[in-house]
């Protein structure tokens, strides 16, 4: 037998077990999504972005005092009760291993919403509406994941890049840039943060399922069509199977 | 006290920093003179011997002239493209050419007009001067008269070389070497050079090759050895001049002042001999930095500071600046020129930002416009002072204090930037219309003019609508202008501005955002600025602009159509939408009709194409819009609209395409039925599984019927679409992973059936339809397969469908690697994408950058092992690139909270492989890289690799390592690491004898000092200072050693 017929067995063959393979995963989600694809390309504007960011000059000690006048200006302060000290709980178990020179700093927000978000200089807002919604593991998937954003760098670059888009020009270009990249770059910069969070609840001691919980709660209220797709986040139904991916791992 | 120290370094340092600069600059502009010549006295008896035969070829010649002209007794003039002969004052070798030159002149018959004959000139100041030529007149007839590769030819009409003028300088030139050289300003007819027009060319090669070479001597084999050292001493001995300041600060400024005056005197004795006049310039400009520094020393430096208040600071350093341009301006060169007015500007620059700076600073670029008013040449001059202001006023406006009025903060700014942008566009709009011809200098010169007028006012946030008034006036402005170009002859001053003001007037609608105008109406209002200018343009010629308005238009209209889809429910969103549709196929119409016009032959098609795209985008618009709130009949009527304008254009160019279409059309609504209602797989399904089959073979039975290259082509089609989609249908529920694996095992099948003999006929039509199978398997990769996070154990189920992929194509690459080039070879380019893929989805972000590191190596070896696959060493180069980006910008910004390997640490394995990557790039030299269809651009860099490596994969590398070390570490200790890498670029260029790795690292050299003397100087840590200071100066000592330990090899590279 050639060396050709060998090969093309091989390959057969290994189409053959790969369907084999592929079988065992189960039937999956046929529908099509630009999501993934739009996440890729976003990786290389985020690189681009990134790059300009770090030429202002705002280093992280800045984006430390930034985060302190964001606390003053926003008038945000620590609430008394169960939810601040969850928050305060979650925040202390995943930042032990941080980067960033500054102290993370946990706020509840009394909104209906659900919803958290991260500020430059380790500000983590999390609304009463998630925090009643979803169970403590969650909770923690959640903060790990804004954790992430700051520790990514996702915040201090959003802050760089609202301060080189001063002047008329600028805002032009900074306007057509939230126009035309911004839904890529912020879906790249979402995954990266879903990643970090999945490793920072594998290495604490919260329940891994929270992040599946976190995003199954996310997807019930999510948008669909073309709007899902070019949203700021990945569907939530493609963080649902990524969050499940990293449990298994 | 550290101030002082402070101070006192500067000095020192910027004496080390000017006096090279001053040397090196010197020594370039004079060496032609002086000391370029001085350093070629070692090759006199060379040059010497060069010109003793340069003269007895020229004898020759003008002897056969002579005969030719005796025997023919015409009275035709000759003339002889000069000469110039340099040799050195004395000696045997001097005078035995001074002896030669005089033989050829008494050989020849005194010219009295009438009898044929080339006289050599007498000479006048040790100069045969042109005016002293007579006139000979021998007639040459017959065989051309060739001297020194150069053709003197006459066939029976006059032969005549302007200004006979042979000229030699005999015994009294200076000792520096002979050059033999020809004029060509005064050649006349006779080509340059008819004696000496070669030599003269490979003369002045080589003083351009010696001007480097001397350059390159000066500052590796002197400065970094005396600036190394200065370095170590201004390091270790930080503490120990203090003393030296104890000089009160106003006797110091007089001190420099003084300084600046005998430098001045000096300038003058020296101009009074002309071949010091060159010197003397530079010395006069030298003495007007001088004060300038002394002016801005005495009120801003320390140790030097004796004014205080404003007024007499700006009055001080006002007066300098003066001085300063003055000088640059008499000396009556253009770098003089620009280089005293960035002098100007960045004095000014350096008090306190104020109204009056700024007033100061716009005369200052004022009058450097002024400069190239009076000598419209100096392109470079008017470029240098645009930019210079530009970012002098950048800088200005962000030292301004705060609590400046907007009066002066935008009020006089803007009213100085006017007055030096206009100032400059209207120097340059004079420049062009002078010579209205091509010129990308000219062109680039615009551009940048432009740019910084627009990048200044562009600071100005006015807030309101002044932005968009403004922008939307200098639309305007520009629209004007550019009529005036069109009238005054200069076609791409017209091109130009006509699509800046088209910029500019898009750019105005952008700025509506401001005025939370929304961004459909943004977009849309963009859109139809960018139509209107389609519809203006379209009655002119210039395809140029209407081509980029057309782009625009189509460009913006989708985002248009997109964002109002996107921004979901006020229904004048998508009537929004579909006014920018309807735009577009104005825009598209307009576009197709007017290039119609223009090309009757070939302008069809692409004008379809435009307008099926336009088309196109307008059915997806009104179909989102019918879904939404508008009902079916609006996608209905702009569908029938756009078929009636398509239509209505001219007959479908389908010559007999039309049966397949609709033999797919039929496919199309069998597949249509065949799944609507259909969850499960029920008889109704098989059964029209059965159908669509049978379709298959009826459709190709139609359509072979026509001709038979579209049967076969129809009727395999067919069946490609219907096996895919039948296996599609009957796996996908078993995994959605299945049918993208069977497809890829389909298109292996095609290409093994493509490979039997009896199918030879049909062998490209099988590859293709492999391919195409395998391209949907990559659409439906990218569309299904990448969102599923599906495990089966430790294995990713999507990679593992990706290395399998990738492996069929490689098996693709291997059956089809000698086809003739086509769209079957990007199999290549598709194992590739199936890779990157893999890299981006399944491999942790810190092993990113060493994964493509190895990927880039093995992609070098493989092109440059396999015939066929040259072109892998371009890709090579692309995914170095990714390996070498990702280390440099986003490395050290990964942060993995169970990290084992740590990003750093990666990164510079990464950057080993790199390394090792452009070492075997380099054994790929002289690799015959084969041609591929539609991928130019990889073969060229692969061909760039083959022929050099190093611009392709090492400059890189180096380029990435200094990002690297900025962004990782301490901008303290930055400079030091820079010249460390410095010195390994240095190095690597020695090992390799790279010449141009060696400049560009002795460039860096420079770029690095002036960091360590502009930064380190004023950096607070007085350890690090010295730290920095020692260590670079010990690497520049390095450096010096290893120029002389390797000298051999320069000359080797240069």
């Amino acid at each position: 037998m050639s060396a050709r017929a060998v090969g093309l067995a091989a390959l057969v063959l290994g189409g053959a077990a790969l369907v084999a393979v592929a079988a065992r995963s189960g039937p999956g989600d046929d529908r099509p999504s630009l999501a993934p694809a739009w996440q890729l390309v976003g990786r290389a504007t985020q690189t681009a972005d990134r790059a300009m960011s770090q030429a202002s000059g705002i280093d992280e000690a800045d984006e430390g005092a930034f985060g302190d006048e964001l606390v003053r200006s926003g008038g945000w302060v620590r609430r008394d009760g169960p939810e601040q000290e969850l928050v305060d709980r979650v925040l202390a178990d995943l930042t032990t291993d941080r980067r960033k020179p500054f102290v993370y700093r946990g706020f509840v927000a009394d909104d209906p919403q659900i919803n958290a978000f991260a500020m430059p200089g380790g500000v983590i807002v999390v609304t009463t509406g998630l925090l009643r919604v979803m169970p403590d593991e969650a909770v923690a998937c959640v903060v790990a994941h804004e954790v992430g954003h700051v520790e990514l760098s996702h915040t201090l670059d959003g802050a760089r890049s609202q301060i080189r888009h001063r002047g008329p020009l600028a805002e032009i270009a900074g306007a057509l840039h939230a126009v035309l990249m911004r839904p890529v770059y912020s879906q790249a910069a979402e995954a990266e943060a879903d990643t970090y969070a999945f490793a920072a609840i594998a290495a604490s001691s919260w329940d891994k399922q929270g992040c599946v919980r976190a995003f199954e709660v996310l997807a019930e209220g999510e948008r669909s069509g073309l709007r899902r797709e070019l949203g700021s986040h990945p569907p939530a139904a493609l963080r649902v199977e990524r969050a499940r991916a990293a449990v298994e791992l | 006290m550290e101030e002082i120290l402070i101070g006192i370094a500067s000095l020192v340092g910027l004496a080390l920093l000017v006096l090279p600069l001053f040397s090196l600059i010197f020594g370039l502009v004079t060496r032609s003179r002086i000391s370029g010549l001085a350093a070629r006295v070692g090759d006199t008896e060379s040059e010497i011997a060069l010109l003793r035969a340069e003269v007895m070829e020229l004898r020759t010649a003008l002897a056969s002239a002579r005969a030719q002209a005796i025997a023919v007794g015409a009275r035709t003039p000759v003339r002889v493209a000069p000469v110039v002969v340099e040799t050195p004052p004395s000696g045997a070798d001097a005078r035995a050419v001074e002896a030669e030159e005089r033989a050829v002149a008494r050989s020849l018959p005194a010219g009295d007009g009438t009898v044929g004959s080339v006289d050599v000139l007498g000479r006048s100041d040790g100069m045969l001067k042109p005016d002293q030529a007579l006139g000979g007149s021998p007639q040459a007839v017959g065989a051309p008269l060739q001297a020194d590769g150069a053709l003197l030819q006459a066939d029976g009409a006059p032969l005549q070389a302007a200004g006979a003028s042979l000229q030699a300088d005999g015994a009294s030139l200076p000792a520096d070497g002979a050059v033999l050289q020809a004029d060509g300003a005064s050649s006349g007819e006779v080509e340059p050079g008819l004696t000496g027009g070669g030599e003269g060319g490979r003369q002045e090669s080589a003083g351009g090759a010696t001007g480097w070479g001397w350059a390159e001597r000066q500052l590796a084999g002197n400065w970094t050895g005396i600036l190394g050292a200065g370095a170590v001493v201004v390091g270790t001995g930080f503490f120990g001049i203090f003393a030296a300041l104890m000089m009160p600060p106003f006797l110091r400024f007089l001190l420099v002042l003084a300084f600046a005056g005998v430098l001045g005197i000096a300038s003058v004795i020296l101009g009074r001999t002309p071949a010091w006049e060159a010197l003397a310039r530079w010395v006069r400009s030298a003495a007007a930095a001088v004060v300038l520094v002394a002016c801005v020393g005495g009120v801003l430096f320390t140790p030097m500071r004796w004014v205080t208040s404003d007024v007499g600071g700006v009055l001080l350093v006002s007066v300098g600046v003066a001085v300063n341009l003055a000088a640059g301006l008499l000396a009556g060169g253009e770098v003089f020129a620009a280089l005293h007015v960035v002098l100007g500007l960045l004095a000014v620059g350096m008090l306190p930002a104020s109204a009056s700076t700024i007033a100061v600073a716009a005369a200052v670029a004022a009058v450097g416009q002024l400069a190239v008013w009076r000598q419209p040449r100096w392109g470079a001059q008017l470029a240098v002072t645009a930019v210079a202001f530009a970012l002098w006023h950048v800088a200005w406006l962000l030292r301004l204090p705060v609590e400046t009025t907007d009066a002066v903060r935008h009020g006089l700014a803007i009213g100085a930037v006017l007055l030096v942008g206009i100032g400059g566009y209207v120097t340059s709009y004079r420049r062009v219309l002078a010579e209205p011809a091509w010129d990308e200098w000219g062109f680039l010169l615009h551009l940048i003019v432009q740019g910084c007028v627009a990048g200044s006012l562009a600071q100005h946030d006015l807030g309101g609508s002044m932005a968009t008034v403004g922008m939307a006036a200098a639309s305007v402005g520009l629209h004007r202008a550019s009529a005036m170009a069109r009238r005054g002859g200069a076609a791409w001053l017209f091109r130009t501005d006509r699509l800046v003001a088209l910029g500019l007037a898009v750019g105005a609608v952008a700025t509506l955002h401001r005025q939370d105008v929304h961004v459909v109406y943004l977009l849309l209002g963009a859109t139809l600025v960018a139509v209107g200018w389609v519809v203006n343009e379209a009655r002119r010629d210039d395809r140029w602009v209407l081509g980029a308005s057309v782009g625009l238009a189509h460009a913006l209209g989708p985002w248009a159509m997109a964002a109002a889809m996107i921004a979901g429910s006020p229904p004048h969103h998508h009537v929004a939408a579909l006014i920018g549709a309807a735009a577009l196929v104005l825009a598209g119409s307009a576009f197709a009709e007017r290039w119609q016009a223009a090309e009757r032959e070939d302008g069809g098609p692409r004008a379809w194409l435009g307008l099926g795209v336009v088309a196109g985008w307008w059915l997806l618009g009104a179909d989102q819009v019918a879904m939404e709130d508008l009902g079916t009949w609006a996608a209905v009527v702009p569908a029938v609209a756009v078929g009636v304008l398509v239509a209505g254009r001219r007959p479908w160019p389908t010559d007999g395409l039309e049966v397949g279409l609709a033999v797919v059309l039929v496919h199309l609504v069998a597949v249509g039925g065949w799944f609507v209602g259909t969850e499960v797989l029920s008889v109704r399904t098989h059964a029209l599984s059965v159908v669509l089959l049978g379709g298959t073979l009826g459709a190709a039975a139609v359509s072979g019927a026509a001709t038979r290259l579209w049967g076969r082509a129809v009727a395999g089609t067919s069946l490609a679409v219907v096996l895919g989609l039948l296996t599609w249908r009957y796996t996908v529920e078993v995994s959605s992973f299945v049918p993208g694996v069977l497809w890829v095992v389909l298109s292996l099948g095609w290409l093994e059936l493509s490979r039997l003999d009896r199918l030879a006929a049909a062998r490209d039509g099988m590859r293709l339809l492999g391919a195409a199978t395998f391209v949907a398997f990559l659409v439906r990769h990218g569309l299904v397969d990448l969102q599923q996070e599906l495990m089966v154990g430790p294995v990713s189920v999507r990679g593992a469908v990706e290395v399998y992929a990738a492996l069929v194509a490689g098996w693709w690459v291997a059956a089809t690697r000698h086809d003739p080039p086509g769209p079957v070879a990007w199999s290549v380019e598709a194992a590739l994408a199936l890779a990157a893929l893999f890299v981006a989805l399944e491999v942790p972000p810190a092993w990113i950058a060493p994964v493509l590191a190895v990927e880039a190596l093995v992609l070098v070896e493989v092109g440059r092992r396999i015939a066929g696959l040259e072109r892998l060493i371009g890709w090579a180069v692309v995914v170095n690139l990714a390996a070498l980006v990702r280390v440099a910008v986003l490395s050290s910004r990964l942060v993995d909270p169970g990290e084992g390997w740590s990003a750093w640490t990666l990164s510079l394995v990464a950057m080993a492989v790199a390394w090792g990557t452009f070492l075997r790039g380099r054994a790929a030299a002289g690799t015959e890289v084969g041609s591929a269809w539609m991928l130019g651009p990889v073969v060229a860099v692969a061909r760039g690799v083959t022929r050099s490596a190093g611009p392709w994969l090492l400059y890189p590398w180096f380029a990435a390592l200094a990002v690297y070390l900025a962004w990782v570490f301490s901008h303290g200790v930055l400079t030091l690491l820079w010249m460390g890498e410095c010195f390994g670029m240095f190095a690597a260029a020695v090992w390799l004898r790279d010449g141009l790795l060696r400049r560009v690292s002795m460039a860096a050299i420079f770029v690095v000092l002036g960091r360590l003397l502009i930064y380190d100087l004023q950096s607070s840590n007085i350890l690090v200072k010295a730290m920095v200071f020692v260590g670079s100066g010990g690497l520049l000592i390095a450096i010096n050693a290893l120029y002389h330990r390797f000298r051999d090899r320069f000359e080797e590279a240069t």
